[in-house]
């Protein structure tokens, strides 16, 4: 009985880990892929290592983008949906934002993302985070120069996920590789 | 008497099955103590081997494919709880080894967490990280039976709760020094269920619970005792966290107090109030009755600035003592040894409050000197012949 159980308990967790392998990889397998242009701080995290804070151009969202218009602080945590499309360059770039959920047009892709904290009256603008902003790198590679972007996988959900970073066109751990 | 040497009087036929369990169970002899060297290597050999494969998650290996990596945490995690079932339940020969490796599965399980973390760049609140990894252990220390799993268990707790403190969210107290009252109050919390576990089916665990909970307890009411101790008042500190937690200790401590069998009922009581004392004056400081506490909206302060350093001195002091004279009823070594550690702490922190300010002359480094030796070797002695005193039997009047 006891060994039945045990069994049942690490099947759970063994369950819940490869849930979230599957969900992430289906994200990453059938997400339409979109560049963005971006620049990092580096700190480090207590059981992952290094890695990089991606600070993007689409996370500042000027309050003019919004629809209704935003005129004040959001609640930090407020759901915000964003939609990009293609830019004058090859990154992908804010047209329209909303509190509320919408369609996007055939050229965008939505994203949705989280009102990050109370900026609006230093900026006039309302700080997204979109669960992109992390990227784990190799120990003592957090240090890049030159210009850095990103391929994000968009799933229907609108929750993107880092597919692959680049450092200066090239894949990061190439480019950082002694 | 050891548990070992009934087992090896049974090997050799001196006595039957049925003897062995009875002696067993009328001498409460228990297999922990049996072998206690090979129990605290595998622990240490345990730990280790978990700080280093955390350490090599965190390297980053980037020349392994991600599902390889995936593979070989989960091959490693399930063969180390397997591993451990086989050496406990089946082979039965190294039951401590066996226990070391499901504590390395368990550990496991969060390093598992933190490589997908890793992998799939995951950004998430790290709270949350330690909350899943405590649901997916919590059954093990009462389906394993495990003392150790148990340990892990309140260690991740109480991990959980100290980075959720400080991680914007519902219990929210970052940057306020105040979040020590609620690490103490989580120590009586642990206090309540140890006493609770006593006369449950696995009052194994109860001895354990109790000294970490009065470990953690007496640990964060210290610093209410210095007088330099520097912090700061957050205006988003969530004020209801206090007595929620107080309240849930208070429950645990009633609901276990009649299980305390070595103390009269008037002990238990005094018992009893001296940790519903402590309890109100830890809320006094966090209802800022001293000045000190979040009224005054986002501050720095100095503890110095209120008189409230010296009533702690003065409470700490009392409720060792109690605490000592409890330990002497109860027999047990550990609560007169924290007991006479913690006076001595507070007497010296208090003997700092208040000649500190003379610090700079060499004459006080002289004088201290000589207090902290004389200091030193009174308690030592005192606290000698209290472990004498517990170990020589007592005497049951006839009626």
């Amino acid at each position: 009985m006891k060994l039945k159980l045990l069994i049942l308990v690490l099947g759970l967790q063994t369950a819940w880990l490869l849930a979230t392998v599957a969900l992430q990889e289906y994200a990453l397998a059938t997400g339409k892929l979109i560049l963005l242009e971006t620049q990092r701080l580096d700190p480090r995290d207590l059981l992952r290592g290094d890695y990089l804070i991606l600070n993007y151009k689409i996370s500042t969202v000027p309050g003019k983008l919004f629809s209704p218009p935003v005129q004040n602080d959001l609640a930090p945590g407020t759901e915000v949906y964003v939609a990009l499309a293609p830019g004058t360059n090859r990154f992908y770039e804010l047209t329209r934002a909303s509190t509320n959920a919408f369609a996007p047009l055939a050229d965008e892709v939505l994203l949705l993302g989280k009102n990050a904290d109370r900026a609006w009256h230093a900026t006039n603008s309302v700080r997204v985070t979109y669960g992109i902003e992390r990227y784990f790198v190799a120990e003592n590679t957090g240090n890049p120069a030159g210009k850095l972007t990103v391929q994000v996988a968009v799933p229907a959900s609108g929750h993107p996920e880092i597919k692959q970073v680049f450092l200066d066109g090239q894949p990061y751990a190439e480019a950082m590789r002694p | 008497m050891k548990h070992a040497d009934i087992e090896k009087l049974e090997e050799a036929g001196l006595i039957t099955a049925e003897q062995r369990d009875r002696i067993i169970v009328h001498f409460g002899l228990k297999t922990e103590s049996a072998n206690k060297f090979l129990a605290i290597v595998s622990m240490i050999g345990a730990v280790l081997i978990v700080a280093g494969i955390i350490l090599l998650v965190s390297a980053h290996w980037n020349g392994i494919p991600r599902g390889a990596k995936i593979a070989a945490g989960l091959a490693l995690m399930l063969g180390a709880h397997a591993g451990g079932w086989w050496l406990r339940a089946i082979q039965g020969k190294y039951r401590k080894t066996g226990e070391a490796l499901h504590l390395v599965g368990s550990g496991l399980f969060l390093a598992n967490i933190a490589l997908l973390g890793q992998i799939y760049n995951l950004v998430s609140r790290p709270p949350n990280a330690f909350l899943l990894w405590w649901v997916g252990i919590a059954a093990l220390p009462w389906l394993l039976r495990s003392k150790a799993q148990h340990v892990l268990l309140l260690l991740g707790f109480g991990t959980w709760f100290g980075f959720e403190v400080n991680e914007r969210g519902w219990l929210y107290c970052g940057d306020d020094v105040c979040q020590i009252l609620l690490y103490s109050l989580l120590g009586l919390v642990y206090l309540g269920a140890g006493w609770i576990l006593r006369r449950g089916a696995f009052a194994e665990f109860a001895g354990v619970t109790e000294k970490l909970g009065l470990l953690l307890f007496l640990s964060f009411f210290f610093p209410l005792t210095w007088k330099e101790f520097f912090g700061a008042n957050a205006s988003e500190t969530q004020i209801w966290l206090l007595p929620a937690l107080g309240l849930v200790a208070l429950l645990a401590l009633a609901a276990g107090l009649r299980n305390l069998r070595a103390l009269d009922r008037q002990w238990r009581w005094t018992w009893f109030g001296a940790l519903l004392g402590m309890m109100v004056f830890t809320a006094t400081v966090w209802f800022g009755c001293w000045r000190l506490g979040p009224a005054t909206g986002a501050r720095y302060f100095y503890w110095g600035e209120s008189w409230s350093y010296l009533l702690g001195a003065i409470a700490l002091f009392v409720f060792c003592l109690l605490q000592i004279q409890v330990g002497l009823q109860e027999r047990s070594p550990f609560l007169v040894n924290t007991g006479v550690v913690f006076i001595a702490l507070d007497i010296f922190a208090a003997y700092l409050g208040l000649f500190g300010s003379m610090a700079r002359t060499g004459l006080m480094f002289l004088i201290s000197g000589i207090f902290l030796i004389v200091f030193s070797v009174y308690l030592e002695k005192k606290r000698r012949m209290l472990l004498q005193q517990i170990k020589t039997p007592t005497v049951r009047e006839a009626p």
